[in-house]
């Protein structure tokens, strides 16, 4: 099983890896060089609803391929965007996201009884 | 009268071939006694007139001298083919059907009985015109599949005053519209149906080079193999003259490349559906996609940009449905088209229509665009809810490479800049390895 610390970097490789391939195919213009402070959607980043749902649809498939973590990302994000919550802010707070709805989702998939 | 004149054609061309099967011929001749023994076979049998009859068959000698003969007992045919995915005794239950004939691979014919009496309506016009008549199933592509009925005199004679065939192979099957269509057009004007042993790329080659074929109509899914298969460098496919593709919307690069490869060899398109026929339609020119409906024999309207037609070739109904027809007389189509005067251009069924955030895509546009990347073997593209944006464009794709899925996609992206717009690209790719389409060659979205 792997760290929490290795799940972390492995998903952080799968998300910038996601977001340079969205900037290579000129879906977005995420300043990507200013590492987590780099802002996605908020002033400075340049993603259209195209590049995003791209972009949350690739991580979703590349989180399932290369981890077996299945996630609904882009179905989360849209009904936390309805409720005026921004996880997109910068890469960090992304990252921040990711890793909590990972562990949200290993918790609904935890037997009863087992610590976390 | 009709069938009489189709007759006497088939007399007039006795020595010519009229079939060839598995790679022998069968002459106009042949074909008369084979109907005359038929005719009274079924007569010894009890198949009373106005029987609606299954005729579980590929092509064959029997299948088609069966066939003619039953028309001549003004029988109503339900034609099935040897496809196991569909349920052949659901679609008797839905035909009424009374009568099995199954001829087998040897070409060896049972009779059958049913007890069943059908009484449906459609059955019921064609018994009070003494008219034969033609059952076949829809695909079931955009629903259950139809039992739709046609008046068969219609078909013979619309074939009996269509211009002559050179030597064509039948790749469609007997069931299918397309497949029948041309297998009697063929026959009523003394040309001669070349039947494939297979419908692989390299089948086909050696049928086309073996028997000197020289019109072949297929789909385009068909045509994207043989090209990728490069059958056509093993084959000497010199008497080709045209070819024809039809049930799909060929992609344009695809299309590109056959004019490339063969610069003689005039490239059309056809056009029908189970419900209509197979119309007569003119290509603008070899490398284009643009058709002109012959408006001798069907009449053309669009609506909201949707083909509506109106032939007296058309169907009489479905035996389970409700007709499609508007209170005068037109089919709606369901095909999206774009016009330019009297030609028009099908961009893909509505059904299909991709709507990404308010922004139309025809998965048509979209896969023939992938089809030109290279180790591209086959791609299926449709839509899928999302909800960022009501739907998202998505692509199976086949590949000839062994590529990452991340190295894929980026190439695909990089592919799509400036020749697809960026809603039009799709944004979750799948790389399969199982072929993405029917054993009929249909594409499976």
């Amino acid at each position: 099983m792997q760290s929490a610390d290795h799940l972390d970097s492995s998903i952080k490789t799968i998300v910038v890896a996601c977001i340079e391939e969205a900037n290579a195919g000129g879906l977005s213009r995420i300043p990507i060089g200013q590492g987590e402070a780099a802002p996605i959607l908020a002033v400075g980043g340049l993603i259209d609803s195209f590049g995003l749902v791209s972009l949350l649809t690739t991580i979703e498939q590349d989180l399932a391929a290369d981890l077996a973590i299945t996630l609904k990302l882009t179905r989360q994000v849209a009904a936390d965007l309805r409720e005026g919550e921004n996880p997109l802010a910068t890469v960090g707070s992304f990252l921040t996201y990711i890793r909590q709805q990972v562990q949200n989702s290993a918790a609904v998939h935890m037997p009863q009884g087992e610590a976390l | 009268m009709t069938l009489a004149t189709l007759l006497e054609r088939f007399q007039a061309a006795a020595s010519q071939p009229a079939l060839i099967w598995q790679d022998q011929p069968y002459d106009y001749g042949q074909l008369l006694t084979a109907i005359d023994l038929w005719q009274t076979k079924l007569s010894q049998a009890g198949l009373p007139t106005g029987a609606v009859v299954a005729l579980l068959a590929n092509y064959s000698p029997n299948a088609t001298a069966l066939l003619l003969a039953l028309f001549a007992r003004q029988a109503i045919v339900l034609l099935q083919s040897g496809d196991l995915s569909l349920d052949r005794s659901a679609q008797q239950r839905i035909a009424e059907v009374e009568w099995i004939i199954t001829v087998d691979a040897t070409d060896a014919v049972c009779i059958t009985a049913t007890g069943c009496y059908a009484q449906h309506e459609l059955i019921g016009q064609l018994r009070s015109r003494q008219h034969p008549g033609l059952i076949l199933f829809t695909s079931g592509s955009s629903g259950q599949p139809k039992a739709v009925v046609h008046n068969a005199m219609l078909l013979v004679e619309k074939a009996l005053a269509s211009r002559p065939l050179p030597r064509t192979l039948i790749f469609s099957l007997l069931d299918h519209i397309a497949g029948v269509n041309l297998l009697i057009h063929l026959l009523a004007n003394s040309s001669c149906a070349v039947i494939p042993t297979a419908l692989s790329p390299d089948a086909i080659a050696a049928a086309v080079a073996r028997h000197r074929v020289q019109f072949l109509p297929t789909p385009p899914t068909f045509f994207n193999l043989f090209l990728l298969s490069r059958a056509y460098e093993r084959y000497d496919l010199s008497s080709l003259t045209a070819a024809s593709y039809g049930s799909e919307a060929m992609p344009p690069s695809t299309l590109a490349r056959l004019h490339e490869l063969f610069p003689n060899v005039r490239f059309q398109q056809a056009y029908g559906m189970t419900e209509m026929g197979m119309l007569r339609v003119k290509t603008r020119s070899s490398d284009s996609l643009w058709v002109k409906v012959d408006s001798d024999s069907c009449a053309v309207r669009v609506v909201d940009g949707l083909l509506e037609l109106k032939a007296p070739s058309a169907m009489l109904g479905y035996l389970n449905a409700p007709s499609p027809f508007t209170a005068d007389g037109w089919y709606k189509t369901g095909d999206a088209v774009e016009l330019d005067g009297e030609w028009l251009r099908v961009l893909g069924r509505k059904s299909e229509l991709i709507n990404v955030g308010g922004q139309k895509v025809y998965p048509a546009e979209v896969e023939s665009v992938l089809q030109a990347m290279d180790g591209v073997a086959e791609v299926a593209v449709k839509g899928e809810p999302n909800e960022l944006t009501g739907n998202m464009v998505t692509a199976k794709v086949r590949l000839t490479t062994d590529e990452s899925l991340r190295t894929f996609r980026m190439r695909l992206r990089a592919f799509c800049q400036g020749k697809l717009a960026p809603y039009k690209v799709p944004v979750q790719v799948t790389l399969v390895a199982e072929p993405l389409h029917s054993e009929r060659f249909k594409k499976m979205r």
